[in-house]
Parts: structure tokens; C-alpha cells; sequence
């Protein structure tokens, strides 16, 4: 069996599976490219953009022109339009026209006025659920293919893989807070060890034997047992009752669970 | 110490708990690795899959993380009856309605 891994290995270790290792500028740069690609394939666009909902709070990335921004902040105030619905149904919204359109009147005129005629949306999903849209909007009235639907359906997947991957802001502070906890309960399991070894005169084997024991017993963690042991060594021992009594509440929790 | 369970039985179980219980592979191997287990988390994996033998120490503290965090878990919810009846409560009922004696 391999050592343990070496200290500075551990915060990519827990952040592993997390899938925490994209920092948001990093993510949002790729989306940019993603969208100035998806503006550029598709002849008709004049821009494109991501809309990411998150707890009710809309944010709009990789925006190709001031326009975009423009028309989805109008959708993020009236609360309403193709992307906030292709999010909401997680399903393709076409508009062809916003002249005629009759869903979405208020946004659809207020789009038309600044001259989007019409817009292509697809929700961008992770792991089923629906994080945003990913949309393209046009001068022209129906604009948009069907390959372009199809174009913009496959560079959704990608964006919404890089934005779902994002860690926040807090992150690596948790992470490492993550790894600190292990190694602090790693550390007070192995002098509660020790101690118990040199108490009554076990091998380390036996004296982890006991702790698991007294953990199945008193349904308390290990490692709750442990600090207890580590920070009073003067109390009663594993087998006694003080320590016991301390854990009256967890082991009720643990056993109505 | 001398095994209870043979070594592959303890593994296969524990791997069914763990899917039993929905919990990943990187939770398990996290409080595993918090209560002094020294494998890997790609030696655990290879281990739940009957590749990768541990020691009876190693293989231990893994059943043990596996059950704290089954422990940790929210108990399922329970469905209400109509009244708070306790036994006393029927008892004294079924006394007063002469039922009983």
C-alpha cells in the first residue's frame, strides 16, 4: 500500500470529484468564445449570448454585443422572454418574428424597437436540470435553420459543462478547510490511539479495535471519541461512563436515524 | 484478532451498503481517510471491486466511515396517525368504557 499522499497533493485530491477546478474567469472566457463562435457560424446572427439563472437571479455571460445585453437585461426585468422560458420549460424557444410573435408582448416589443426581430434560445442543462440559455438574436425576421439549431444545441453542451464546472468564490477556502478537519481528526484518532496503547498496554491494532468498538456501542463518531480522549486523557477510558454520558444526545440521535 | 467474517464477504457487503446507502465514493473515502485510513481513493475503489485486497485494519476503518456517515444520514419521515394515543391512553379508555373486567 502507497504512503499517504503527500500534503500538498490533498487540496486537489478533495477537490477532484468535486469538479471544482475552474475558476468562474476561466469558464466565462471559453463561454465568450463559445458564443462569438456560435454568432459566427450561424450567418444570420448579429449576436449571442448565455443567460445563467441561478436561484432566481439571472446573469448574463459571453454577451457578443452591447445589444445582447441589452435585450436580456429587458428580459430579466420584465421577468419574462424566450430565454427565461426555454430555461423555465427546458425545451428549444424560437422566435421568428417579434413583429408577431404573440407570447411575450411586453419583451417582444421592446425588442423589436431596438431592432432584434428575432431569437433562437436553448436551455443549457446540467444534469437534467436547466442552469440557463444559451440564445442567438437576429435583424432579420426567421432568421434561423434548423442547423443552426442544431449548431446551437451542440455548443450548448459545452458551455454548460464549463459553467456547471465553476467553483465559487469560496471554494478553495472550503477545500482546504476540508482538508484541515481530516488531518486534525487523523491526528487526534492517532494520540487517542496512543494513549489507549499506552493505558492499558495494547498494540496499535487492538486500541483501534477498542475505539471502533466504543463508537458502534455509543453511536458517536470516532472522531468525536477521539477529541475527547485527546483533550481530557484524565477522564475515564473507553470503557467507562463519563465519556458515554457526554454522548447521551448523539446516541439518541443516532439511534432514532 | 481473527476474522468473524471472511475478508470477502466484509468487502462485497460493504460495497452494497455503500450503494444502498447512495453515497459516493469520494464522501466514503474523505471520512475514511478522516478516521486514519492510509489507502487511496483509486486503491478503495479497486478494493470495493474485489481488485484490491486491504488489510483487516485498513478494510475496518473503511466499514466504520461507511457506516458513521449511514449513521449521519436523515432518518426517512414517518406518517402521522390520527391522534397522539399513547397505551396508557387506551387503556384508560377501554377501562372507562367497562370493556375490561
Amino acid at each position: 500500500m502507497k504512503s499517504i499522499p503527500p500534503h500538498d497533493e490533498l487540496p486537489l485530491i478533495f477537490g477532484r470529484s468535486r469538479g471544482f477546478l475552474l475558476s468562474e474567469q476561466t469558464a466565462h472566457e471559453a463561454v465568450d468564445a463559445l458564443a462569438a463562435v456560435a454568432r459566427n457560424l450561424t450567418g444570420h446572427a448579429y449576436g449571442a449570448g448565455v443567460s445563467l439563472i441561478d436561484q432566481g437571479r439571472c446573469t448574463s455571460v459571453g454577451a457578443t454585443d452591447p445589444e445582447v445585453l441589452e435585450v436580456d437585461t429587458l428580459q430579466y426585468a420584465l421577468g419574462d422572454g424566450p430565454c427565461l422560458s426555454a430555461w423555465f420549460t427546458n425545451s428549444i424557444v424560437r422566435v421568428t418574428d417579434t413583429h408577431a410573435d404573440p407570447r411575450w408582448r411586453p419583451w417582444a416589443e421592446a425588442a423589436a424597437a431596438i431592432g432584434v426581430r428575432s431569437c433562437l434560445s436553448v436551455p443549457l442543462q446540467k444534469g437534467g436540470t436547466a442552469i440557463g440559455a444559451m440564445k442567438l438574436y437576429a435583424h432579420t425576421p426567421q432568421a434561423f435553420t434548423r442547423n443552426d439549431e442544431l449548431l446551437l444545441l451542440g455548443l450548448t453542451k459545452s458551455a454548460a459543462a464549463l459553467l456547471g464546472h465553476i467553483q465559487t468564490t469560496d471554494t478553495p477556502q472550503r477545500i482546504s478547510d476540508a482538508v484541515k478537519i481530516s488531518l486534525g481528526t487523523r491526528d487526534a484518532i492517532s494520540v487517542a490511539r496512543g494513549i489507549l496503547m499506552e493505558r492499558y498496554d495494547l498494540d496499535g491494532r487492538a486500541a483501534l479495535e477498542r475505539l471502533i468498538a466504543l463508537s458502534r456501542e455509543t453511536g458517536t463518531s470516532i472522531a468525536v471519541l477521539a477529541a475527547e480522549l485527546y483533550s481530557r486523557p484524565d477522564r475515564q477510558h473507553p470503557d467507562g461512563h463519563a465519556v458515554q454520558d457526554r454522548h447521551d444526545e448523539d446516541r439518541r440521535r443516532g439511534a432514532s436515524s | 484478532m481473527t476474522r468473524d467474517i471472511p475478508a470477502d464477504e466484509q468487502r462485497r457487503l460493504t460495497a452494497h451498503a455503500i450503494k444502498a446507502a447512495g453515497l459516493t465514493l469520494q464522501s466514503v473515502w474523505e471520512r475514511y481517510f478522516g478516521i486514519t485510513g492510509n489507502a487511496d481513493m483509486t486503491e478503495i475503489e479497486a478494493h470495493l471491486y474485489g481488485a484490491f485486497p486491504l488489510s483487516d485494519e485498513e478494510a475496518d476503518i473503511l466499514t466504520h466511515a461507511v457506516n458513521e456517515l449511514i449513521n449521519e444520514m436523515p432518518a426517512l419521515p414517518r406518517a402521522p396517525y390520527s391522534t397522539h394515543l399513547t397505551t396508557a391512553d387506551v387503556v384508560r379508555e377501554i377501562g372507562s368504557t367497562g370493556i375490561d373486567s
